[in-house]
């Protein structure tokens, strides 16, 4: 299991944090629960996933010191798959496809069973300090 | 855990909570039914943690 931040999610925090404005440097709003199984790594931009749910933020993101917070609940009749990463793009829910650049940070590795016996209440912190 | 990288931290946390009229214990049911793990059931609050990653917490610990 790892958790990344990609390059493109870099550029965007550069972008964001310097006014650049264009191309990805638009916020991030949507968590996506996906059923890939691979590892997330550094240059990917997309999902490329075949079973995806995209979903908002439950609200607006909020930062304690260095850490912020986004959080998106799955409800009972969301996301019903086995679910194997949990990531975060800067694109509309409804804008977000399997091909779309839209990938900033995850946590892959996963292995949940989502049913409709349960909604899922998922947190997702980005800390702006290395590990 | 992508080691030599410098990159900000993402870490997770993934609780359950209860469908419309089940309890508390039918939901601990239903996630074990399902093969989830139970990492926490917190009461209180009415849900429980099914998965948690801190890359900094697991850093420390293999330290």
């Amino acid at each position: 299991m790892a958790s990344l931040v990609v390059n493109r999610g870099l550029q965007m925090a550069g972008n964001r944090a310097s006014g650049i404005t264009g191309a990805n440097s638009s916020a991030m709003v949507t968590m996506v629960a996906d059923s890939k199984a691979s590892a997330l790594a550094s240059t990917n931009t997309t999902i490329a996933a075949s079973t995806f749910r995209a979903k908002a933020f439950d609200s607006t993101p909020t930062r304690s010191a260095q850490t912020v917070s986004h959080v998106t609940t799955f409800t009972t009749t969301q996301a019903n798959f086995v679910i194997r990463r949990l990531t975060l793009h800067n694109l509309t829910a409804a804008s977000v496809t399997s091909n779309s650049s839209s990938l900033i940070a995850g946590i892959d590795g996963q292995a949940l069973t989502k049913t409709t016996s349960f909604s899922m209440a998922v947190t997702l912190q980005l800390t702006y300090t290395s590990s | 855990m992508h080691s030599g990288d410098t990159r900000p931290v993402v870490s997770m946390s993934v609780w359950a909570t209860p469908a419309p009229g089940q309890t508390m214990s039918q939901l601990v049911q239903a996630l074990q039914a399902a093969g989830n793990p139970i990492m926490m059931v917190d009461g209180e609050n009415g849900r429980v943690l099914i998965a948690k990653y801190d890359e900094a917490s697991t850093n420390e610990e293999q330290a």
